[in-house]
């Protein structure tokens, strides 16, 4: 039987950037990828950088920006086999077609491309179809290990992807899901130190420049210059070259990820 | 100079139920309290208490549940010698009607902040809520202000590892207010109170310092029991707040515990105990 992995991602790039090495790592040991991207992606500016090495930022509206990161969070997935699949919880906030920063508040319109009445990402924990889509997701593919965002960040949206993976994985179990689920840490040294422990790691020494290919693709979206540098660190910490780092929120009978 | 320790909490009763002995302990020694409110406190359900000793639960609009909910606020902060500020951001969901139900929370139908709700009644369309907030400029700065008129030793405020995302708003806009603050010269620390949620981990429960307030454990539950609408029977055994502050005590070696990761230690500042 194939063995499955499922990773969990608020935004198109959140996987490839927070545990691009550990897919790809487990990819090239057979296991089967799967790919869930929580929010509709209507958000953020495009970053281009030309050749001549400025950097040029354009605010599509939410539509464009929809369609922008949608095709590259299926372009990146391809490139394990996967095709993501979209829960399309509306994100917090959106440019309009003038360039216009909306959010999400009570009275506000519904914007183009957003159907009525979806729960956002910052509320879909709460909606229990919402977390039953998701299970049924978890339940189908039967993964070994669920892996998403954890709460070491600032990123409210990061923040309730993590409720939102733990409360479906806590509905699967009680139906006899047996897996694991493990949030990666991202990092966020604001938090405390306390807040920023690990359980596990997987070394991906082998796997540093793949990852980077494979965060590049998300072209809309200027790369933190600090990904390498932090799983080179943690790699440090850790007694390898790169790491990425979780912590076990869910055990399950998994065997762990090295 | 007076000495002041500030706390911020995303409900009413959220203060009292997670570091209310902390706060009854330093005020005794002298400190003032800042006792901070970051919602509105428009939501949830009143718990009346029935003649047989049953507990009914009440759905009321967001204007009664506001009153009530502030008024047992103002009782807890007047215990610990001081009034509540009302920051007053939005929650994500209110007790609605027919008309803008489009949940269902706590097992009741409710209506929810998404794309295209109407305006709850005494919510202003250009306050950000709670779960926004904290990118919001002039929602930080005002925080930031408070924070640097009263000059706090510590801040407390609730923890990112939570089962609520309202508290986590609240987390973040106390961070990102605290940086604010501390850019402009404030020297005081920041701790997170550990609400023990083990749903996300072990790991992620992990404190680093404890207050002892074994003393003020029976003040404590005095202090929770004004909020009468969200706790009415906080004498019943196995309580929760009261076995958790048990809990953490023996893990401390004492009788009771509030338990805290630090964020920032400031400069200069003597750490709580």
């Amino acid at each position: 039987m194939i063995k499955t992995i499922m990773f969990i991602g608020a935004h198109s790039g959140d996987i490839e950037v927070f545990a691009g090495g550990t897919v790809l790592k487990y990819f090239d040991e057979g296991y089967r990828i799967i790919y869930v991207i929580t929010t509709n992606n209507m958000s953020g500016v495009w970053t281009r950088c030309p050749l001549d090495g400025s950097i040029r930022v354009a605010k599509p509206g939410s539509l464009e920006m929809m369609r922008l990161r949608k095709s590259e969070a299926v372009a990146a997935a391809l490139k394990v086999a996967a095709c993501p699949v979209f829960l399309d919880h509306p994100q917090r906030n959106y440019n309009s077609r003038e360039g216009e920063l909306k959010e999400l508040r009570y009275g506000c319109g519904i914007p183009e491309g957003v159907a009525e009445n979806v729960p956002s990402i910052l509320t879909a924990h709460e909606n229990q179809e919402s977390r039953n889509e998701l299970k049924d997701i978890i339940l189908s593919n039967n993964p070994e290990w669920i892996v998403t965002h954890g709460v070491d960040n600032e990123q409210i949206e990061h923040l309730a992807t993590a409720l939102l993976a733990a409360k479906s994985y806590e509905d699967a179990v009680s139906d006899g899901y047996s897996g694991g689920l493990l949030l990666w840490q991202e990092g966020c040294w604001n938090t405390g130190a306390t807040n920023n422990l690990w359980d596990v790691f997987v070394d991906i020494s082998g796997y540093a420049d793949r990852k980077m290919e494979l965060v590049d693709m998300h072209v809309s979206r200027k790369v933190p210059h600090y990904v390498r540098e932090r799983n080179m660190d943690w790699g440090k910490k850790c007694g390898c070259g790169y790491a990425e780092i979780y912590i076990i929120a869910g055990h399950g009978n998994s065997q762990l990820l090295k | 100079m007076k000495k002041f320790i500030m706390a911020v909490g995303a409900h009413a009763d959220d203060i009292e139920l997670n570091v209310g002995g902390t706060l009854l302990k330093y005020r005794d020694k002298g400190y003032g309290v800042v006792y901070v409110m970051a919602t509105n406190n428009m939501s949830g359900g009143w718990s009346k208490i029935q003649p047989d000793g049953s507990v009914k639960v009440e759905s009321h609009g967001t204007v009664v549940m506001m009153r009530q909910r502030k008024l047992e606020a103002a009782k807890g902060a007047a215990l610990l010698g001081t009034v509540p500020v009302h920051l007053d951001h939005p929650q994500r969901h209110y007790n609605g009607d027919e008309r803008t139900n489009n949940t269902v929370c706590w097992g009741r139908d409710c209506a929810e902040l998404r794309y295209g709700s109407p305006l709850p009644e005494g919510v202003s369309a250009d306050v950000p809520t709670i779960v926004t907030a904290h990118e919001d400029g002039r929602a930080c700065g005002v925080l930031a202000d408070l924070i640097l008129k009263h000059d706090p030793e510590w801040i407390l405020t609730h923890g990112l590892v939570q089962r609520d995302i309202e508290h986590m708003g609240t987390a973040l806009l106390v961070l990102k207010s605290y940086r604010r603050a501390v850019s402009t010269g404030y020297k005081g620390g920041l701790l997170f109170w550990v609400e023990g949620h083990r749903y996300l981990g072990a790991t992620n429960i992990k404190w680093d310092i404890y207050v002892d307030i074994t003393e003020y454990i029976e003040k404590k539950i005095d202090l929770i029991s004004v909020h009468e609408c969200q706790v009415p029977f906080p004498r019943k055994p196995g309580f929760s707040p009261r076995v958790v502050s048990e809990m953490n005590g023996k893990a401390a070696g004492c009788g009771a515990a509030e338990v805290y990761v630090i964020v920032s230690k400031g400069k200069g500042v003597i750490p709580l105990s």
